[in-house]
């Protein structure tokens, strides 16, 4: 494979841009088509982007629901998609580049996006069963109640220092042959997206699902989740055990940054 | 890139042989390289022999870039297989994608139109190692791939 570096470049700023514009719309009001019962619910400034950061009480009919359910399916699958963009695009810069140098010019946008397609159909089938625990960890706990996020954010830091989180950190660096012709280059497209969604479902779980069951400061919990997902994906493949990941290469690569490289101590001479 | 095997390439005994097809826009780039090459050329075309595979890695392959039919290869360069075994194992964090080799062959290109080499739909490839394989050993070749990249 050809490392471009223009092109690589190109593709990292357009990927950035298009995570940071999706972060904008999150952190902007509610647009009436995902609230069509706004006028019923209490306004927020915030998206509703899984159907969480409205206040909502899921408690017993005839008791003081102080806000309405959870937007309608296509609300919260549009959220979702949104949400995948923002906090899922900036990692999928190394996979895409590898797509696209494998792929002849003309079938470029086309492998790619059948790429997206596979990664993005695991992430929302994904999301459905993690939008389901959230529902259902709102509707058996108090309002407000952090207990679920404590909860899950006990089985992420867990899940995190796993070798089987490893395993799945170790498998979405891996960049499968491609074929270049026919319906063979458009299948390993998009099974590649498939087994990188699969992957990369694996390694995140635990700490989407943390972020989505904070009853509170949501966003700053998707940003920070975003940030380990993104920094961890820096560290090479090693072997998968129990031990600490997720900042050691961004934090070498800061201090190197800043500090400059260090200087090696000199040979020791032998005294004459 | 410019063309690609359609299948994978098993070198056996005294070597394999294959031809790259180029996609209309590779025979565009190939047909607007200079008369003559300097170090300076904007555009460098690389032949890239992907995914290599196999058990053998005290071999040494040379490949040779030739116009399909003329008979007349050009050596394009060698390539030593150590690490090939590991490489080929899906194991670990290791993927098992083999190894894979990058020859520039912009100036081999440049001479044969000097040649007047005539319009070219595909490049044949050869692929020959030093010593003759036994036919038991295969070595296999992913996909051999043609490529040009704009140097800044």
């Amino acid at each position: 494979m050809l490392y471009d570096a223009r092109e690589y470049a190109r593709l990292r700023n357009s990927v950035l841009a298009l995570s940071l514009l999706a972060w904008l719309l999150l952190l902007g009001p509610v647009p009436g088509w995902l609230a069509p019962d706004a006028a019923s619910a209490p306004a927020v400034p915030s998206v509703s982007y899984c159907g969480a950061p409205l206040p909502m009480h899921l408690g017993p009919a005839g008791a003081n629901a102080t806000a309405a359910l959870p937007g309608p399916v296509t609300a919260l699958a549009s959220g979702w998609v949104l949400m995948l963009l923002a906090m899922m695009s900036p990692m999928l810069v190394p996979p895409i580049y590898h797509i696209r140098i494998s792929s002849f010019t003309r079938r470029r946008a086309r492998a790619t996006a059948l790429f997206v397609a596979g990664y993005g159909g695991v992430w929302l089938a994904a999301g459905v069963v993690l939008l389901a625990l959230e529902l259902a960890a709102q509707r058996l706990m108090p309002h407000s109640s952090y207990l679920p996020a404590v909860f899950m954010g006990l089985v992420a830091v867990g899940w995190q220092a796993s070798p089987f989180k490893q395993r799945c950190l170790n498998q979405c660096h891996r960049h499968p042959p491609l074929a270049a012709f026919g319906a063979a280059a458009d299948w390993d497209a998009l099974r590649m997206g498939l087994t990188h969604g699969r992957w990369c479902t694996g390694s995140c779980w635990a700490a989407m699902l943390f972020a989505m069951l904070l009853p509170h400061a949501h966003l700053v919990g998707m940003a920070a989740v975003s940030a380990l997902m993104f920094c961890e994906r820096l560290d090479p493949p090693r072997k998968a055990t129990w031990q600490w990941r997720g900042f050691g290469t961004a934090f070498r690569y800061l201090s190197l940054r800043l500090r400059g490289p260090r200087r090696s101590p000199g040979p020791l001479l032998a005294r004459t | 890139m410019l063309g690609a095997t359609t299948a994978a390439l098993e070198v056996r005994g005294a070597g394999a042989h294959t031809t790259v097809p180029l996609t209309a826009g590779g025979q565009r780039t190939l047909a607007d390289l200079p008369e003559t090459f300097g170090e300076t050329l904007p555009v460098r075309v690389y032949l890239l022999l992907e995914h290599v595979r196999g058990t053998r890695d005290a071999t040494v392959l040379n490949a040779y870039v030739d116009q399909p039919g003329a008979g007349s290869p050009q050596r394009a360069g060698s390539m030593g297989l150590y690490g090939l075994r590991l490489a080929s194992i899906p194991y670990g964090t290791n993927p098992g994608a083999g190894l894979t080799f990058t020859f520039d062959i912009t100036q081999l290109l440049v001479e044969l139109r000097a040649a007047q080499w005539p319009d070219l739909a595909a490049l044949a490839i050869s692929i020959v190692p030093d010593q003759p394989l036994p036919d038991s050993a295969a070595l296999v070749v992913g996909r051999v791939g043609l490529f040009s990249l704009v140097l800044s």
